[in-house]
Order: structure tokens, then sequence, then C-alpha cells
């Protein structure tokens, strides 16, 4: 296995929150287009919002409606790939989206299939050349999609437990399950053979008749030589409580290498990841209401470099294509409470996903 | 007014203990003065109707939008899907396929509109029917129906509670009826510790055992006052015909097939022996479901918990409609509130009394429908709002107690057995 290794000064890395985009709903995924003027964010409220950034000030874009459940999944394809969504009806699109630009920002739908999945899709991974995704479900399928037209590739046999994230191998030939009970498994496209599995019984906890699921990230690095598993050690049920946590994998041995954990149980775990060029991960947290933390951590280090917890429950990071900033997705404060709150106008208020731009090259300029 | 004093709510239990906890309360009981009927000739002829209950309570509060009222692709709705009934018109959840099926058995309230957020008092307001206040610690469901109907001609004790946990015998909950009316509470469904008599005993020497402890209780009896010793006495009863029916308690002697129905998980158990109890003859059984405070990642909770309760309710439907009883036993599921229609950061759904739901079957029900209708987006009810305390009116009607001329005396004083400024909901009632 290959760590990589950090060729930046972790120390000249120092974020600086330098604009907040603020939403009035809220948003599950947040990703950067490939040219990295445009980002979405999948909603709650079945829609995708876009905002554009090729200006000094984020501009607000018109949402993409044709979901109708909560739209978990937003990725882009790699190059000018689409933007492909899923949502949790089980719906699979893919688009053509395009920011601003000459002031008509321009969506067209390629493919949509409603009935990808029989249910919630959990997560969806593209190929890295584009060319296929692979999706899983509350159905506990996995499936493999052209993403040309839509047409289904292939079909893993219906799996004992629910599905909670995929990764496709870069070289195109595997593909990694990982499910509610922590349980990896390793899959060969051409045959659908079970390769091999490794369960992580920490990443599952089972209480008074609930299973609390531990896997939120699953991806492999561009050389394939690592798979990263991340979410955390659930501790509780009722409150989200969990130890963050991202697992390194070898790919060759398929055995943990490197084991990181990025807090306490209040901290719960970790939703969303991303690879810096330079290195080092982007990380952000969710757990208790009001916990959250948007952390830089170096593959090998015991404890994130950069800690930022002044965010209350963050959900999502994104990183500009040129690795100079990074957006995360966090939550208003006070969105927890009982009962019926409020607003002047006497309305039942709602939360939402302030989105919090980070400049990540702002002490190495200074 | 006096009432149960017993602080050790919950701990284990064999006959030994649960006369341990009478004996120690028994100051407390005045079982001869408190909690007779104004009416007793009604409870008679109830005692012959046979008429029992199974109350299936959520605790910490299950959503209405994951269960019993979804608001499917609007703000708030969260990410599940409805799905039809056998009722057209009528959806619920996508997590409970098998309920979806048996609607035509069901009623459900949509429009719950209660007072308390909390659970600490929330609970027992609920589970007391929210009377007016007059000072007095009014019993819970359970214990107002051992009262009121007694136990069926099983003999066996008219108030089981099966949790998870430890067990014991809860004379708190009975109010000022008195300890005798408490519940026995059957800790993951097993029956009081040294509750079956050793292998080793003979017949004869069992016979012996009786006859002594029957010269225990009169000398007891001589020297207390006499309801302690009705306390006494009760507790040997309830062992005694615990005894008898101590098959009940064996899930090796249940087929395969009915654990996969009703589920392996604690709440199958536990509805599965739910099941068997009123079928043979307990008054009212309480199944307890812990853990439902959904406050962080809600909606996989919901995805794992409630397809669970989904196959227990629906397999305990079927199965009492099927044996027949249906006509005869009321069932109920619900909690102290539901759950808040916006999503907290940590993905979680709050405490929310406003707008909630709950559902019920058989005994008198008017099946198949659902009352009350709440705002497109959840956040309130739209049509009339029911409380606690109409529900309990309706319960007892169908139960064929006259809920507004039936009372509870305290001492002298009379007390209504539900929310005197409330009535049943006519249209729940056949």
């Amino acid at each position: 296995m290959t760590v990589a290794t950090p060729d930046t000064d972790q120390a000249a890395v120092e974020p600086r929150e330098i604009q907040k985009i603020e939403p009035t709903q809220q948003v599950c995924r947040i990703r950067f287009s490939p040219d990295g003027k445009l980002l979405v964010g999948g909603g709650y409220d079945a829609k995708i919002h876009r905002w554009d950034l090729s200006g000094e000030e984020p501009v607000e874009l018109p949402t993409i409606t044709g979901h109708r459940g909560w739209v978990q999944c937003v990725e882009f394809g790699p190059q000018d790939g689409p933007l492909f969504s899923a949502d949790s009806w089980g719906q699979l699109a893919a688009r053509r989206v395009e920011g601003q630009g000459n002031g008509n920002p321009m969506v067209e739908l390629l493919w949509s299939n409603e009935a990808a999945h029989d249910g919630w899709i959990h997560d969806v991974s593209i190929s890295a050349d584009g060319t296929r995704i692979a999706t899983v479900g509350r159905d506990r399928f996995a499936r493999v999609w052209s993403a040309g037209d839509g047409s289904r590739l292939f079909e893993l046999p219906q799996q004992e437990h629910d599905l909670s994230r995929v990764a496709l191998h870069p070289d195109g030939k595997s593909l990694v399950t990982g499910n509610l009970f922590g349980t990896l498994r390793h899959w060969e496209l051409a045959t659908g053979k079970l390769i091999r599995e490794l369960t992580l019984e920490k990443l599952h906890f089972y209480d008074r008749i609930q299973d609390v699921p531990g896997i939120f990230v699953l991806e492999f690095d561009k050389s394939g030589e690592t798979l990263y598993c991340g979410g955390g050690e659930p501790a509780r049920i009722q409150n989200h409580q969990g130890i963050p946590t991202l697992h390194q994998i070898a790919w060759p041995s398929f055995e943990v290498t490197k084991t990181q954990h990025f807090g306490e149980e209040k901290d719960g775990f970790v939703f969303d990841f991303a690879r810096h060029p330079d290195g080092y991960f982007l990380l952000v947290t969710s757990g208790n209401p009001g916990a959250g933390q948007f952390l830089l951590a170096q593959p090998d280090a015991d404890e994130a470099f950069f800690k930022y917890p002044k965010l209350s429950n963050c959900h999502s990071v994104s990183l500009h294509p040129d690795g100079t900033k990074a957006i995360v997705s966090a939550t208003n404060r006070n969105s927890q409470g009982n009962g019926a709150v409020r607003g002047k106008d006497g309305g039942y208020v709602g939360n939402s996903s302030p989105l919090h731009i980070f400049d990540l090259a702002a002490k190495a300029k200074a | 007014m006096r009432q149960s004093v017993c602080s050790a709510a919950e701990h284990g239990i064999s006959r030994r203990r649960v006369l341990g906890t009478l004996a120690g309360t028994g100051a407390g009981l005045g079982l001869g003065a408190l909690g007779g009927l104004v009416q007793p000739a009604v409870g008679e002829e109830l005692k012959q109707k046979e008429r029992q209950v199974v109350l299936l309570w959520l605790d910490g509060g299950m959503s209405q939008l994951e269960s019993w009222d979804p608001k499917p692709n609007t703000r708030f709705g969260g990410p599940f899907r409805s799905i039809e009934t056998l009722i057209p018109g009528v959806q619920i959840s996508e997590l409970m396929p098998n309920t979806a099926k048996l609607m035509d058995r069901l009623a459900i309230v949509r429009t719950m509109k209660t007072e308390d957020p909390n659970h600490s008092s929330g609970v027992p307001k609920i589970l007391r029917g929210h009377p007016k206040n007059r000072g007095v610690v009014y019993p819970y469901f359970g214990s107002a129906v051992a009262k009121l109907m007694g136990p069926t001609s099983s003999g066996l004790p008219p108030y089981l509670w099966v949790k998870p946990g430890s067990g014991g015998f809860i004379s708190k909950y009975a109010g000022f009826l008195g300890a005798k009316y408490g519940a026995l509470a059957l800790g993951d469904g097993q029956p009081p510790e040294n509750m079956l008599p050793p292998e080793t005993l003979s017949e004869r020497n069992a016979l012996e055992r009786r006859d002594l402890q029957k010269l225990f209780n009169q000398r007891y009896a001589a020297t207390h006052r006499r309801e302690w010793n009705e306390a006494n006495s009760y507790v040997y009863d309830v062992a005694d015909k615990l005894m008898q029916h101590s098959k009940l308690f064996d899930e090796s002697l249940l087929p395969d097939r009915d654990h996969e129905r009703y589920g392996r998980h604690d709440f199958g158990r536990h509805t599965l022996l739910a099941r068997n109890l009123v079928e043979a003859g307990v008054r009212f059984v309480q199944v307890t479901s812990y853990g439902w405070d959904s406050h962080g990642d809600n909606f996989n909770a919901h995805a794992s918990r409630v397809p669970k309760v989904d196959q227990a309710f629906s397999a305990l439907v079927s199965d009492l409609d099927d044996r027949g009883m249906l006509d005869n036993v009321l069932v109920v599921m619900m909690a102290e509130f539901g759950r808040t229609p916006r999503i907290n950061g940590s993905v979680g759904r709050d405490h929310w009394p406003n707008a909630w739901s709950l559902a019920m079957a058989g005994c008198g029900i008017k099946a198949g429908q659902v009352v009350g209708k709440t705002l497109d987006d959840g956040t309130d009810v739209a049509t009339e709002p029911y409380d606690i305390g109409h529900m309990f009116h309706t319960w007892y009607q169908a139960l064929g107690v006259d809920s507004q001329k039936t009372e509870f005396m305290n001492g002298t004083q009379p007390l209504p057995i539900a929310h005197d400024e409330m009535e049943p909901v006519a249209e729940l009632l056949a």
C-alpha cells in the first residue's frame, strides 16, 4: 500500500472563511462542477440547488426540479462530465449543467431512470473514465449503469442488508460495497464474483431494535492503491453519537493500515471527505445538535492539523478543482427544538444549510 | 388522598419480592376504601364480556411522518415514499407495507394535539388519559381497565406489561386505585423469577406447601389490616395463576412460523407473547419498545425500527382477526407524542405534541378509516384536534364502559374515569 506523502508544509495551510452563502433550504451534499464555476447541492426538498461562482459574489440560479425524494447524491463526471443525481425515491438522472457563462445557465436532461432502485439510493460512484456509474440502495441492490444512456450494465444479487456506500475501483474491474453492518465486499465486475470481505465491526451498533450504520464515506484514491472508508463508530441511539472515524484500507491486502479518529462521541460521524492534490484530507463531521467540525488531516497523522469547530452539524464538503477553495455545508444554529418554532410572521420555521467558503491557501499567500 | 408510595418502580421480581413490594406499600393502599366504582354492577357486567386490550407503546415518540401521516415530496416530508393501503385514498409510509394490507381493520387518528412536549411528564399524562387535575394521581390505562373490568374469567392477572430489561410489580401505575391494580412487568417477556416449582417438588409436597402458605396467610391476616391482607393474597393468587400458565413463557413451544412472522427482535417476541397472553385471558397487556426518541439520525432509525413494528403489529392484528378475537380485543399503538416536521442538524426530529398520529383496531372501533387531517406540510392540524382524553373516552366506550357515567371513588370523592370536558370520538366507534 502507498500512503500519499504530504508535499506541503501543513503549517502553511490554514483555511480562512471568506464567504458564506445562505440558502433557505437544507442540502444533503454539495459538489463543485469540474470547471469550478458552479456549485450544486442536492436538497431535502427534492431539488438541485445551484450557485454560479464565476464572479466575485455567488449568484443563486434557478433550482433543477424533476426529483421527488431527497437528492442525497450529486456527483459530476470527470473533465466536463454531466451531473449525476440520485434520490431517495430511487431515481437516477444525468444532466448537462452549466453556469451563467453567457448569462444563460443551461440545464439539459440527458436521461433519467425513475426506478433505478426501489426506494432510497444511498450512494453513487463514478468510474475514473466517466463511462459508468455504480449505485447502491436501501433495496439491497448494487447496480452499474452506462453514464452515456443510463442503461443497466450490471447488478449484484440482492444482499441480505441495506447497502450504504459503493466505490468503483479506478481500474474499472472491481466494485466495493459497504453495508449497514460495516461489512465491505469486493466484487469482480466481469463475473459478479465475491472476491474478498472485510467487516469493520465498530462501524455498526445495535440497541433496542435499532441498527445504526457507521459507513458514510467509501472511495478509492486515484491510484486505486488505497480505499478510504469513513463514517463513525456509533455509540448510542437517539442522539447521533459516535466517534468520527476514517479507515485507510490497502487494496492489495484488503486490510486496514491506518485508522484515524477525529473527536469524541458527541462529534458523531465523518459525513463527507475529499483529498487535496497536496495529499491532505478534508473532512466534515456532524454529531450532537450543534456539533460540527471542518477538519484537515494528513494521511499518516493521528490528529487533524486544522480544526474548525465553529460550524454546526456539517454534512458535506467539496474541494474546488484547483485546490484553492473548499465549501462546507453546515446547519443553522439552534436547529433543534421541541414543539413548534414560529417565525416573526407566525409561520413554522424550518432549518437551512449555510454554505461556508474557505480559502485554503490563505496563510501561504500571506 | 392516599396513594401508592412505592419508590422502587422496577426491580427483579419473584413471588416473595412481589409480596415484599406490596407489603411495603400496604399502609398506603387503602384497598377497601379507594377505587371503588359508584356503579359496581357495571363492573360485574363488564367482566362477562371478556373484552381485552393490547397497548403497543413506542416510548420516546415514533415519527408520524415516517408512519401514519407521511408527507412525501414536501419540505419536511423526509426521504421516504408513501404507499397505498387496502383503503383507496389512504396512504401510509412505505416503511409499513404489511400494515398497509390491513388498513381495512385499522383506524388512524392524524390530529392528536396534546400539551406536553417532555418525556418525563408527557408519558404519564398520555398513559393516564390526561384527566382534569383534581389533585390526585390517576391510574394508567392498564390499571384503570384492571379496576373497571377486573380479571377475565381466566383469573389471570388483569394488567401485564411486557418490556425490555427487568421486570417487577409497578404499583405506582395504579395511582389512587391502590397498588393491587399496578402492572406486573415481565422483563424481556420472562415470568417472575422462581415462578416455576422445582422439578424435584412432588405433587404431594406442593399441596403441603400450599396448606402451609394458607396457614401463614391466616396468621398474617390476623395481625394486619384488611387491605394489607388483600394485597398479600392477591400477590399469591397472581403467582399461582401464572404458575398454571407457565407454558406461555416458553418460546420454544411456538412454531417457527410465528417467530418469523412477528420477528425475532425484542418487539416481535414481546408482541407475540402479548398475543398469547390475551389468548390465555389476560385483560390488558402493554408491550413497550424503547428508544424512539430520534433527535439524531431519525431516518435511518425509522428505516430500521418501523419495519420491525410493522411486522409485529400486522401479525398481531391478523392473528387476532383469524382467531375471531379482534371483535373483543382493542389494539392501540401510540407514544407520548410524535416528532417535529423540521429536520434538525443531526438529521433528527424533535418532540412534537402539536399534530401527531396513533392507530387502533378491533373491539368496536370503526375500521378502515383515517380520522382528521394535518396541513400539507404537517406543521399543524387542519381539522378538529383530539386530546388523549378523547381517546380514553373512545376506548372505554369500545370496551363497553360508559365513560361519561362510570366513576372511580377516591374515598367519598367520585372521580370521572376520563376527562370530564371531553367525549368519545363518535366516528371512531362502530
